[in-house]
């Protein structure tokens, strides 16, 4: 069934859109709730709120990738309860070595009046990801959307675990530079 | 990890749906492309070895001819081993080479392996090229002699490849074989480089040898060979990694028939100053940076550092050479 039928079941409030959603991209907001959370049952738990929330937001709603849609409320539920559990615990899992590395890019300046909102670093961290080569993108995305792990990006791209290092190492450098240069403080 | 942090990463929720789709999106015409040029290097690269293979024992026929000096001199300037650099890859015409020599280093041990037509041929300080020279080929190289195509190998010294070297060669350097070095120091060295080949052939790691004429082609590697090697040294080996995927390093070797002085080569990408500080490597620097200074005193004879070019190249150098010995390797390598 393809996206727009799927998107007019949950318009006509049809409970056959949950199967649908959840035969379709079952497997893919599983597997990026299970990047960040690492346990079944949180991850199985995140899933079905995410349906759930489909269901509350469409309508009005009506997502032109219904994909990414869904992916983003998996990844945004999965964050919260990985906050949640995990909060001031070093977890296992990528998560924890995935934030750590997003350390380095936070801009060095510290104003606690002028923090930026969190809309307009949204904004910003879309222009800078505009301006990067099509790889490099796609694996800093890889790696800090999806939170896959080094030897599955490599394998995904066919690039050597070194390069895909290397290639994050000088993405989150010019991050921060970027961020700099826009006078973000976080 | 900190709460800057996870704004950042709760700030990538809104990434724009196109840069996600575009991660997204599975291996297309590239990864064709990729598979097609990783089949497509191995069927071309074993093609050309057998071309080589082909033409080098077309040549070596043609020039073993049973006359003077000059075939003596073209056969050890033009042999196959000499356009392989003293060895050949085993994908080729095999190991055709016989190194076990008496004493003196003139007349070899094992009778059976050179017939006594070509012992014939052996002046001091040359060695035998193959095992087995048939009838036929002797027959064909004596046809050979008259034709002006063997002067023309004759004249050939250089070894293709080498004259894109932009310095000149010392006096001191003899790059790869042909080198008409004194005849007794060449004598004393062939068992010993026989010892040395025997072991590059021993190793069975991932990296296959290659016919040193056809290593020194491979771009951009060839870009990087020294101009300058120690007084004795000659090209011994080149080895590339056997698995398609690697294409991006390649190792040379040369060896005074005692010591071997190695260039691992590795393309990747440039490295910065940051990632440089971050090494876990003792002696590794920017090229452009190096200085004789830096050079590290041997340990037990032994030098070895690491040089980083702007273009992303890492040569390891590796060698039991003085300090100044390794300088001067270093520093005619193009910065």
């Amino acid at each position: 069934m393809k996206d727009t039928d799927i998107i007019n079941l949950y318009w006509a409030r049809d409970e056959r859109a949950i199967h649908e959603t959840q035969h379709r991209y079952g497997r893919y907001c599983y597997s990026i709730a299970f990047n960040i959370l690492k346990d079944r049952e949180d991850s199985d738990e995140c899933v079905n709120d995410t349906w759930f929330r489909a269901w509350n937001v469409i309508p009005p709603k009506r997502p032109e990738r219904l994909e990414l849609f869904l992916g983003t409320i998996t990844r945004n539920l999965s964050f919260d309860k990985w906050k949640g559990k995990h909060a001031m615990k070093r977890g296992s899992g990528e998560m924890p070595v995935a934030l750590d590395e997003l350390t380095e890019c936070v801009p060095d300046r510290h104003n606690t009046e002028d923090e930026v909102e969190a809309a307009e670093l949204g904004r910003l961290i879309n222009e800078f990801l505009h301006t990067l080569p099509e790889k490099e993108c796609n694996v800093f995305l890889r790696r800090y959307w999806y939170v896959e792990e080094y030897s599955e990006i490599g394998k995904r791209y066919g690039i050597k675990l070194n390069t895909v290092k290397t290639m994050l190492f000088r993405t989150r450098a010019r991050l921060k530079d970027y961020l700099e240069k826009e006078g973000v403080v976080l | 990890m900190s709460d800057q942090a996870m704004k950042l990463f709760e700030a990538l929720s809104d990434v724009d749906e196109e840069l996600l789709e575009r991660c997204n999106r599975k291996e297309s015409k590239s990864s064709v492309y990729r598979v097609f040029w990783k089949y497509g290097k191995t069927i071309a690269a074993c093609f050309c070895l057998v071309a080589v293979g082909a033409a080098a024992w077309t040549g070596y026929r043609l020039v073993t001819a049973p006359c003077g000096a000059n075939d003596s001199a073209s056969m050890q300037n033009n042999s196959p081993a000499a356009l392989a650099g003293g060895e050949q890859s085993a994908d080729t015409a095999g190991r055709g080479y016989n190194y076990e020599y008496d004493e003196e280093g003139t007349e070899p041990v094992t009778a059976a392996a050179v017939p006594e037509s070509q012992a014939s041929l052996m002046t001091e300080g040359m060695r035998t090229e193959s095992t087995a020279v048939d009838d036929k080929a002797l027959a064909a190289s004596d046809e050979a002699a008259v034709r002006p195509e063997i002067q023309d190998m004759q004249d050939q010294t250089a070894v293709p490849g080498r004259e894109q070297a932009s310095a000149p060669v010392s006096e001191s350097v003899k790059l790869g074989s042909g080198q008409e070095s004194d005849s007794g120091a060449y004598q004393n060295m062939d068992s010993e480089w026989a010892d040395l080949l025997e072991k590059e052939y021993a190793i069975t790691d991932s990296r296959q040898l290659l016919v040193w004429e056809e290593a020194c082609r491979i771009e951009p590697f060839n870009g990087y060979m020294p101009t300058f090697l120690p007084e004795g040294y000659k090209a011994l080996a080149a080895r590339q990694s056997s698995d398609p995927d690697v294409w991006n390093n390649m190792i040379f070797k040369w060896s005074n028939g005692e010591h071997i002085l190695c260039l691992d080569m590795t393309l990747a990408e440039p490295m910065t100053k940051t990632e440089l500080e971050k090494c876990d490597g003792l002696h590794e620097y920017f090229a452009q940076e190096f200085e004789r200074e830096m050079v590290p005193e041997p340990i037990e004879g032994q030098i070895s550092f690491t040089l980083h070019y702007p273009d992303g190249m890492r040569i390891i150098f590796d060698g039991y050479l003085t300090a100044d010995e390794m300088w001067d390797v270093a520093d005619s390598v193009l910065k």
